[in-house]
Parts: C-alpha cells; structure tokens; sequence
C-alpha cells in the first residue's frame, strides 16, 4: 500500500529519535548510578507504571474527562468570539486586546479565586482554566483566517449575487477551515496541559493532583509516569483533530507538492 | 455611433463617470472613468480594447453592483440595474475557482447562487464541461487543472448562471500565446453555441479582431471611448481570418488609436 510505505517513511525518524533518547537516558542511569529519586531510568518507570496501572488510570481518566469538557468549552467560545469579532467590526476592535489580556492572566493567580467563588472541589475553576488557554489559539486563527479571505473569489461571489450569508457559507468559512484546524490542534495540546495546572492548584484528582502527591513523597519514578502519561494524552488529543481535519478537509492535502 | 444590430441594447452604459477618493489626506480624487458610453445587443460579442490602468476592471464592477457610478446610467434590458449585483455572469481575470470544490461543483457555483436547483443545473454543466473539453475532469480538483483548463472551467461555470450578459475579464491573458490562440478559437465557437452576449476586455488588438462583432477603444485614466470598429467577418472565424488584407488594416488602426490613447497625459 502506497498510504502504508508513506506513513512509515514519515513515522521512522522520530520513533527513531525517541528510542534513541531513552536508550541514552537508560545508559546514562545505569552507569553514573544516580539515585532513584533523582532520576530514575526508563526501565525503573515502565515498571512503576505498571505496578500503580489501577491507580495512574483513575487519575488519567479524570484528567481526560476534564480536558474534554474544558477543550469543548474554550473552542465554543473560541468559534463564537470569532464569528461575533468577524461580523461586527467594532466587536472586533473593542475584543481583541482583551483577548491579550486574558493570556496574561496567570492561572496560579486565577486559580486560587476561582476555587473561591465556586469551592474547592467543584470542577468549574479547572473548566475555565482550561477553556481559557483554549479559546485563544482557535479565536486568533479563525478571525485572521476569516479576514484574509481571498478578495478576487469574494468579488467574484458577490458579483454573481452571492448574499452576506452564502458568502460566508460557500467561500469564508470553507477557506478559513485549514487554519482553523491549525488552531484546534494548538488547543487540543494545550487542553491536557491546561488540566493538569488547573489540578496543580486544588482538588483530590487527576494527573496534575498525582504528581503534587508523589512529589510530596519523594515517589520521583511516579511523577515521570505521569509526565509520560500526559505526553500520550497530548498526542492523542493532537491525533484525534488531525484525524478529523483529514476526513473534513481533505481537499487541502496534497497541495503544493 | 452606430446602431447596435438589432434594436434595443441589452446593456447600455451612458456618461459613466466614476472617480475615486486620493490614497492619502487631501490628495485629489483619482478619475478614473471619463464618461464612458458603450452598449451591446443581444447575443452579441463586444470587446473593450484599453490600455492596462484605464478603468476596465473597474467598468466590470460597476457593471457588476459591486461599485455605484457618480453619475450616468446603467442599464440592463431597458431597467436601471446600478448597484444590483447577480444580474450579469462574469469570468474574472483569475480563474478563481474554489480549491475545495471539484470541477463539477464549481461550475454549478453560479447557477446555485441564482437559486437553479442541482437537479436542473448538473445535467447542463456534465454536458456544457464535454463540450469544454473536460469530459472526465468532473471530480477533479482546480489545483489539478492546467491554467487553460481551468479558465475554461471558469468560463463554463459563468455560462451555466442564468444571466444573459456574460462580462469577461482578460480571461487569457495569464496563458502563453499557442494555448491563448487555442482558448479564443473555443471560446468564439462556445459563445456561438450558447447565445449569450459577451462583454469581453482585453489587452490584445488580435484577441479582440478574431472574437468581437465591435470593439471599443478606452484612452488612458481618466478613459472615455476613443473608437468604435465594427468587425465584419461572420463567425465562426479562424486564423485564416487573421491573415486577411482587411484584418491587418483594421489591426493597424486600432493599433494607431491605442498608441494615441497612451499618449494621454496620465492624471
Ligand atoms: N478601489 C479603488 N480605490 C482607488 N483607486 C482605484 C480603485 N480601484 C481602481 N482604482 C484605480 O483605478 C484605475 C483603473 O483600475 P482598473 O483596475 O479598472 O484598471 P484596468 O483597466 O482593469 O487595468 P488592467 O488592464 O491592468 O487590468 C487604476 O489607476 C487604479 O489605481
Ligand atoms: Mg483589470
């Protein structure tokens, strides 16, 4: 299969650089004979993992389930905003300094007010702070790609009679779907992250509350279970937009070659 | 001027002046159009001859609704049409096809913005695309096209609108000269077959002699119509047509006019 040997062609070098990098870090481990607590090796972790599996999959799973919810809620608003900044001009240049400003805003600072107002143990802080580092990248390139629409097929449509609302269906929405899409992925990585600070400042689980905990204990092979744990998530999160972009958009492939 | 064969004109444009604001503060209005009056007759072939910056795009916008005149008239059909958009098909200077749309799909663009529904639409446009030479290429898409085949996609998608004026914006001039002389042999059979009338702007003195029934000369910004040539030959027409003692005289007329018209000081 041609898609299989491409796939593979493009698959091999980072596999290679990974296994690469571990092997290194196994090595390395073993002959400087660094403590454990310092760092432990690759082998040390992949048995941790499996020794606390149970234990990582109820705190994985509701990391997950919080990113999802926090991810659907930041590329809502995120869409919104930028369907509201690209039809009212003065939305537009009212809204998108106050956008800045709320990348600014720290979520340790964040955080800690939010479990204020909604209690400690509510799953609300952690969905604003998700969808707060969400929103962001699909607002900034779904209204640029929106305004950058190309100006001869606009003329051309609204020539031939093209109304405000098929304009905006036929020609500037499909057009902006690639960066969109661009913008998605950006959020759907941010969105484990995202998490895993929001779990970082309060409540009794998920990934970011794990490693607080083992941390605390010295359990260092348990904090890098978790790191690799949300790297994975990170990647799947990544995959399942990529996925999606390629079944929605697929006219985009293969341009340019 | 002369009558336009026929009787009443579909399109008629009267003292067309056009001016737009200068690019900075205070800067004086740019002129652009100069009291332009043209027409065409139904089912004809008109060129516009001018030099490049004279105001034709900007003719085909306001012919198009996307620009209001500042004065004089616009008329389609014998009704006021300044300002409407949707009452003329066109063909711009890029081919300006739809990357995500196949073929087939972008021909039908025009006829679904004038509300035809696909059921009517797609049988014309599978046979108007034969007709193209495109038969096969339905489900490609524009990216796989040459430059020649998509502007004849581009072409067919105007023709498949329901507008009885087509106004084609130098639809050749990106193409290489074997493939151009090509395009306008097809494009004068094509129109012929479809009964439309056809506005067609152009640089080439060649392009406009071998397709039009009459040509109209534009003198440079601020342009107003320097001369209007009938050309005599019927159609179909071939390149045998071009080596005509008559063609190479009306060649160097035109020739001589737009030379003049580039001598007007440019403001
Ligand atoms: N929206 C606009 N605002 C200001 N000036 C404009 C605008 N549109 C066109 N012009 C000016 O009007 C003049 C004519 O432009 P236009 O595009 O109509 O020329 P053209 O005859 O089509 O040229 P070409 O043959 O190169 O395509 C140009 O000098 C241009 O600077
Ligand atoms: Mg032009």
């Amino acid at each position: 299969m041609k898609t299989g040997t491409s796939w593979w062609k493009r698959g091999w070098p980072p596999t290679a650089a990974v296994l690469l990098l571990l092997l290194a870090w196994q090595i390395g481990v073993q002959l400087s004979g660094i403590e454990k607590f310092k760092l432990p090796s690759p082998a040390d972790i992949g048995r941790e993992a499996v020794a606390s599996f149970p234990r990582i999959w109820m705190h994985t799973e509701a990391t997950l389930h919080i990113s999802l919810i926090g991810f659907a809620c930041g590329v809502a608003v995120g869409i919104g905003l930028a369907l509201a900044m690209h039809m009212i001009a003065a939305v537009k240049s009212g809204l998108y300094p106050l956008l800045i400003i709320s990348q600014n805003i720290h979520p340790a600072a964040l955080g800690p007010l939010l479990m204020i107002w909604f209690g400690f143990l509510s799953p609300t802080p952690k969905i604003i702070v998700i969808a707060l580092y969400c929103f962001f990248p699909v607002t900034v390139a779904l209204t640029d790609a929106l305004a950058r629409t190309d100006r001869g097929m606009a003329d051309y449509m609204r020539m031939i009679g093209a109304s405000k609302a098929q304009l905006f269906r036929k020609l500037e929405l499909p057009h902006a779907l690639p960066s969109l899409f661009s913008g998605l992925k950006i959020a759907a990585t941010y969105s484990i992250m995202g998490a895993v600070v929001a779990e970082f400042l309060g409540g009794d689980k998920g990934l970011g509350y794990y490693i607080q905990f083992s941390r605390n204990q010295f359990q260092t092979t348990r904090v890098f279970v978790a790191l690799f744990v949300i790297i994975i998530l990170a990647f799947i999160m990544f995959g399942i937009v990529a996925l999606l972009e390629k079944m929605l958009i697929g006219w985009n492939q293969g341009r340019g070659e | 001027m002369s009558a336009v064969t026929g009787g009443e004109p579909l399109l008629a444009l009267e003292h067309i002046r056009k001016s737009f604001p200068g690019a900075g503060k205070g800067d004086a209005a740019v002129k652009v159009l100069d009291g332009v009056t043209l027409q065409v007759g139904s089912g004809e072939f008109v060129a516009i001859l001018g030099p490049s910056g004279s105001g034709k795009t900007t003719l085909f916008r306001l012919i198009g609704g996307l620009l209001q005149p500042d004065s004089g008239a616009i008329r389609l059909g014998g009704e006021d049409i300044a300002g409407q958009r949707g009452r003329i098909g066109y063909m711009p200077q890029q081919p300006s096809l739809l990357p995500w749309r196949n073929v087939l799909d972008n021909v039908l663009m025009a006829a679904e913005i004038a509300g035809i529904s696909r059921k009517e639409a797609e049988p014309k446009a599978r046979e108007w695309l034969v007709r193209a030479g495109l038969g096969g290429c339905e489900s490609a898409y524009p990216h796989e096209l040459s430059g020649g085949m998509q502007q004849r996609a581009s072409f067919v998608r105007a023709l498949l609108g329901p507008q009885q004026l087509l106004c084609l914006d130098e639809p050749f001039g990106a193409l290489d000269a074997m493939t151009r002389l090509e395009m306008q042999l097809w494009l004068g059979s094509l129109w012929q077959e479809s009964g439309r009338a056809v506005l067609l702007v152009t640089h080439s003195i060649d392009e406009a002699l071998l397709l039009a029934d009459r040509v109209y000369v534009l003198s440079a910004k601020p342009a107003t119509v320097l001369e209007e040539v009938k050309v005599p030959w019927p159609h179909p027409r071939s390149e045998a047509n071009m080596a005509e003692p008559q063609f190479v005289r009306l060649r160097q007329q035109l020739y001589d006019v737009l030379r003049k018209a580039k001598e007007v000081p440019q403001r």
